[in-house]
């Protein structure tokens, strides 16, 4: 055990024995890099650090983090799914026409958020069989399924926006506890969730070692189709809920309510260390690239960064998050499309 | 002693290729059997048909008496056979107690939850069987690579808690990157095996099966060829087993002896280090020259010349081609240099397979033939093909056919034509060019490799067989753990014997 | 080889063959069906506008072909494009009519930036593109404080773009051109041999010696010349140019892309069925809205085209384990 070789082979990341020391300061990296971003902020603005602005910083991750947390179930498997703004939309066209608003007058309460959640989990089934059974490969199925997400929310688009009455709905919004808002909370307990599954389930072990090396797993007998379609019906689930969460804020149904999310979740899965090509991260290591994403634009716009100047930093950002995290990774046959 | 496993007039070919010819086998309990053979005598045919990886054209496997078709590798582990890869079977990003129960139930995941404390309890108890100091949650990529073989053994030993008869146990060259303290550890596992299981061992090293088995089983080009018990056999007369008689031995063509260039060979290789796999190695190839390497798998062959031609990831030392330094950063630059490359797994890294016999050909040196460097001319380019096509003697209609339509021995001409195309090659490097091929292709190819050598080409390949390289070489090259071992030179009338080849390979 | 794996191979070849001519048949159905409800559009004012239109939308289709080609995939397009719009405008005073060059240059040097980290670092060509897509689209928008900025009077080249040759419209001469440059180079060049290469087996293209780094750095660059074409062109309709003038057009692309029978495995394709794609997604834009579905419905249309081009086309044999 002393020894420590490192061999490389065909097709299979072999890495080196590393001494612990130096695995756990790659795994705390995101955490470093967060704290490091606090002390900069602060010592730039001398105001950063705030009960006050840190609660904002948590409300504005809570989304964030419920979206790329979902998006981690599927990144995990090495695939992609991109689907999620046009979940996010025909879940809030459904969910506000379902339950109490000014529209029509339906009043399903409680059920008709069930029913806005079913929708993302109809939306994570297609693009499961699809890929699955289809074998076609995620990015294009879940391309195809954002734009018939945002097709099936202009169809369901009444004349003009319906307005959100439902209390159980608004009241995720509005109801504070401590400081926060319920939605925060329902993040903590997604994220939670999420964590446990992916830790002490076989479905989440599973994620993961078709991530590590789904050749593998194929040829040992498993049922790999099963846990990748289970794993893109989770991810359609958590988009739906975030699809509720948003039109809880905003108060209405819209079929913009998603636009902008994808990108934050795809980076904030990465710059928390959910790699895409699978097998690493997790769902608290995402939230916490979420939570990492919030404190860089918030703190850019205490310095006095216009909103596009953020677009241009995020964007870089990401490049450069993973550009680090896939380096070792690097060799001279490897082929990335 | 019962017989638990039994192979009966099994045969299984690829193709041309017999891999099984109507082979008989017997494993009794508690024993220890032995296996050896050359490369391409069917040993790993074998060893996949018992995990269940490969299925038998035609004949019979009992398992106990009882006929069984071994479907799957899940089959052969609920059947109570499990195998000790030579390529691993682990999940990198997975601890090792996960690992090592991934294929078989237990009662720590039981409806699909995680009892991890259970979980790495009872993969502890499996590590202790063989008496490994390695942590239960360890990530399996954190491990190294003779870590990561006793993970592969506490996997398969694990299932004897599967079934309540004593397992079969193969182990597929397991000691080849094991050091001898080791290769100690697993011996003494296997020693106590043998009371609670069967076992059957392959390996090169003849030391070693002498060792370790109770019987010993030789096996040429799909044929057992003996069947001893291990006292009734010795070191000299498994290597004259080994060997095989029944394809002629070709006599030595006496070609002219090469130009001695020897004091300025074209090709100069010194202190040649890549990673683990060779070191320091020093090779001098001269204008046409043709230099057969051998050596079993992992002797630092196929990596030697992938290394030249640049596909491999860390290297250090010197290459001089034509006084020219040739230490080439990529396969691009390898070709700019003169150096080809004719790899041994041809569907990967060899052919286009949905393209045409030209397209294909002209993928390399097609802008050799073209109106200038930068644009393409059809019609000089598919003249050129074809012409090659025709001196390889390639069967096919016409070079509009795709290559995925030839046999093996077709489309190995083809790429090596995409190489040949070239005006500019100073060096070849051939990666086990025969291997699928049936007799007359290969040899097709090797007068297309000799000829080649009689205009000037320095040819560097890797044998299958000691055989081959004595047959086309002019100079044979033995490699053992990455080190060069012996080295003859058959134009000095200096020819070794097989077993002398062999030799120097284990 | 026995006779019927003969005639299966022989199946094989022209069941390749039929299947690329699909989308012209679509096509061709697609304008027949046409002049029974809307036969308008056929005539030489209603073609020559639906072109006019449809130019931007055409030159973003064939550059996004190439990066597919390749395997790999380009979401920046529609930034680059609206980069483009906003570069000339604010560009003009200084460079006056050269401003177009110019930025049309910068694109194609950006885009080989682009392709030389994606295939140097070893990054997915999906999160560097989509990266620098919000970049870029961030630089638009910061350029030009997101409000349209008319296109100088003066410029000459949008002028010309503007204008006709007779009934036909000069955006879709440029459209053609470009084409048919890229067309020839891809067939007769080392840069398009490549390529195909690289599509087909990337793996053994790479140990037969192409540059593969190189080709991606072309490609890109051309992926994104042709992104700033667009750029212009959609400047040129409108008069003005506009940060989020893409809008939808990124998706529009990849459909046009994949409508046309390129695979999205790449190797498969050409630049040909590119403009069939192309002209069937426009097609398809102008008739929905003529038959009276919302423009925001039509996504469902396309994306379940898109869906059916993509699984008739994937050559799932080449790309082994579906990620």
């Amino acid at each position: 055990m002393a020894n420590s070789n490192s061999v490389r082979h065909e097709g299979i990341h072999f890495g080196r024995s590393r001494p612990l020391s130096l695995k756990t300061l790659y795994n705390m990296g995101p955490v470093i890099a967060l704290v490091l971003m606090v002390v900069v902020f602060q010592v730039i603005t001398g105001s950063f650090v705030s009960i006050g602005n840190f609660k904002s910083i948590l409300e504005a991750a809570a989304v964030p983090s419920i979206l790329a947390v979902g998006l981690s179930f599927v990144i995990l498997l090495g695939a992609i799914d991109l689907s999620m703004q046009g979940v996010i939309a025909a879940t809030s066209m459904t969910l506000s026409l379902l339950v109490a608003n000014g529209i029509n007058g339906n009043d399903f309460g409680f059920g008709g958020i069930v029913i806005a959640i079913m929708v993302g989990v109809g939306f994570g089934a297609f693009n499961g069989v699809l890929h699955v059974v289809g074998k076609t490969p995620s990015l294009i199925v879940t391309l195809g399924t954002w734009f018939i997400g945002l097709g099936v929310a202009a169809v369901l688009f009444p004349d003009r926006v319906p307005a959100i009455h439902e209390r159980l709905v608004l009241g995720l919004s509005s109801v504070h506890i401590a400081g926060l808002s319920l939605i925060v909370y329902l993040a903590f307990a997604v994220i939670a969730v999420a964590y446990l599954v992916l830790k002490y389930t076989r479905v989440g072990r599973m994620i993961y070692a078709i991530g590590g090396d789904e050749a593998i797993i194929v040829a040992s007998g498993l049922p790999v189709k099963r846990y990748k379609f289970i794993a893109f019906v989770i991810s359609g689930a958590i988009a739906a809920l975030g699809g509720v969460v948003l039109s809880a804020q905003l108060g209405n149904g819209n079929a913009d309510i998603g636009a902008g999310q994808l990108f934050p979740a795809i980076s904030a899965a990465v710059v928390g260390g959910t790699l895409l090509s699978g097998g690493r991260g997790g769902a608290l290591q995402s939230a916490l690239g979420a939570l990492m994403l919030e404190v860089l634009s918030n703190g850019l716009i205490q310095i006095g960064a216009g909103p596009y100047s953020r677009n241009i930093i995020s964007g870089a950002v990401i490049l450069i998050a993973v550009g680090i995290s896939s380096f070792h990774m690097r060799r001279k046959l490897r082929i990335v499309k | 002693m019962s017989t638990i496993l039994e192979l009966k007039n099994v045969n299984k070919r690829f193709g041309k290729v017999v891999a099984l010819d109507n082979f008989n086998l017997e494993l009794r309990a508690g024993e220890v059997l032995g296996l050896v053979g050359q490369n391409g005598s069917g040993k790993s045919t074998l060893m996949k048909m018992l995990a269940g990886l490969q299925g038998p054209d035609s004949g019979e496997i009992l398992l106990r008496g009882q006929p069984v078709r071994i479907r799957s590798a899940a089959m052969a582990t609920s059947l109570g056979i499990g195998m000790v890869h030579q390529e691993q079977s682990l999940v990198p990003n997975l601890t090792v107690a996960e690992n090592i129960f991934i294929d078989k139930p237990n009662d720590a995941t039981r409806g699909g939850l995680y009892r991890w404390g259970a979980l790495f309890e009872a993969a502890r108890t499996q590590l202790d069987k063989i008496g490994v100091d390695i942590r239960p949650d360890a990530l399996v990529e954190e491990l190294s690579f003779a870590e990561r073989q006793q993970v592969e053994l506490a996997k398969v030993l694990a299932i004897e808690e599967l079934v309540d008869h004593p397992p079969i146990i193969l182990f597929d060259e397991p000691t080849s990157v094991l050091n001898p303290d080791e290769i100690k550890i697993l011996f003494r596992e296997i020693q106590r095996l043998r009371t609670r299981a069967s076992i059957v061992f392959i390996s090169h090293r003849l030391d070693e099966i002498l060792e370790i088995s109770d019987r010993v089983l030789v096996m040429t080009n799909g044929v057992k060829v003996a069947d001893k018990q291990v006292d009734a056999i010795d070191r000299d007369e498994l290597y004259t087993l080994m060997v095989g008689h029944e394809r002629e031995k070709k006599e030595r063509e006496h070609t002219q002896p090469v130009q001695s260039s020897r004091p300025n060979p074209r090709l100069r290789i010194r202190k040649l280090t890549d990673g683990n796999k060779f070191k320091n190695l020093d090779l001098d190839v001269a204008k046409g020259e043709i230099v057969g390497l051998v050596g079993v798998q992992g002797s630092g062959a196929e990596e030697l010349c992938r290394t030249i031609f640049g596909a491999e990831d860390s290297v250090t030392g010197e290459i001089l081609l034509d006084d020219v330094p040739a230490l080439s950063q990529g396969p691009r630059q390898a070709v700019s240099n003169g150096i080809a490359y004719l790899p041994s797994n041809r569907r990967l890294e060899g052919m286009l397979a949905g393209r045409t016999l030209v397209q294909n050909m002209v993928v390399t040196y097609g802008l050799e033939y073209g109106r200038s460097r930068f644009l393409v001319d059809y019609k000089a380019e598919e003249a050129a093909a074809t012409q090659w096509m025709s001196r390889l003697k390639v069967k096919a209609t016409s070079g509009k056919d795709r290559i995925n339509r030839l046999s093996g021995g077709n489309q190995q001409k083809v790429v090596l034509g995409k190489w040949l195309m070239s005006k500019k090659l100073k060096l070849l490097l051939l990666d086990h060019p025969s291997r699928g091929l049936d007799p007359g292709a290969r040899d097709d190819l090797f007068e297309a490799i000799k000829e080649q050598a009689r205009q000037g080409l320095s040819i560097v390949f890797v044998a299958d067989t000691s055989e081959e390289a004595l047959e086309l070489a002019d100079r044979v090259i033995v490699l053992r753990d990455g080190q060069i071992t012996a080295s003859y030179d058959l134009q000095q009338g200096v020819i070794p014997s097989q077993e002398d080849i062999l030799r120097a390979m284990i | 080889m026995n006779a019927t794996k003969s005639l299966g191979s022989n199946f094989g070849v022209y069941a390749n063959q039929a299947r690329g001519l699909i989308p012209l048949l679509v096509l061709i159905l697609l304008v027949a069906g046409s002049s029974l409800f809307a036969p308008g559009m056929l005539s030489m004012g209603g073609l020559s506008s639906f072109f006019t239109d449809a130019a931007p939308l055409l030159i973003l289709v064939v550059g996004s072909t190439l990066p597919i080609l390749a395997g790999s995939i380009d979401l920046s397009v529609a930034g680059v494009a609206a980069l483009a719009g906003v570069l000339i405008v604010q560009l003009h005073p200084i460079f006056g009519v050269w401003a177009t060059p110019v930025v049309l240059c910068g694109a194609a040097l950006f885009g080989a930036l682009q392709g030389y980290v994606h295939a140097k670092l070893q990054l997915p060509s999906f999160i560097t593109t989509l990266a620098t897509l919000s970049i870029v689209t961030g630089l638009a928008l910061l350029l030009s404080n997101a409000t349209a900025l008319p296109i100088p009077d003066d410029d000459s080249i949008v002028g010309w773009i503007s204008g006709s040759l007779g009934p036909v419209p000069n955006s879709i001469i440029v459209v053609i051109a470009v084409t048919v440059i890229l067309a020839v180079a891809l067939r007769y060049t080392r840069f398009g041999r490549d390529l195909y290469a690289l599509g087909a087996g990337e793996r053994t293209a790479l140990m037969s010696g192409v540059n593969t780094i190189k080709v991606r750095c072309v490609v890109f660059a051309l992926s994104a010349f042709c992104a700033g074409i667009g750029g212009v062109l959609l400047s040129s309709i409108t008069g003005f140019s506009s940060p989020s003038i893409a809008g939808n057009l990124l998706l529009l692309s990849i459909v046009g892309v994949v409508l046309g029978g390129t695979a999205i495995s790449g190797g498969v394709g050409g630049l040909g069925s590119a403009l069939v794609g192309g002209i069937i997604t426009s097609w398809l834009r102008v008739i929905t809205v003529m038959v009276g579905v919302a423009p925001t419905t039509q996504n469902i249309v396309f994306g379940v085209m898109a869906l059916i081009a993509v699984m008739l086309t994937t050559d799932r044999a080449k790309i082994g384990i579906v990620k």
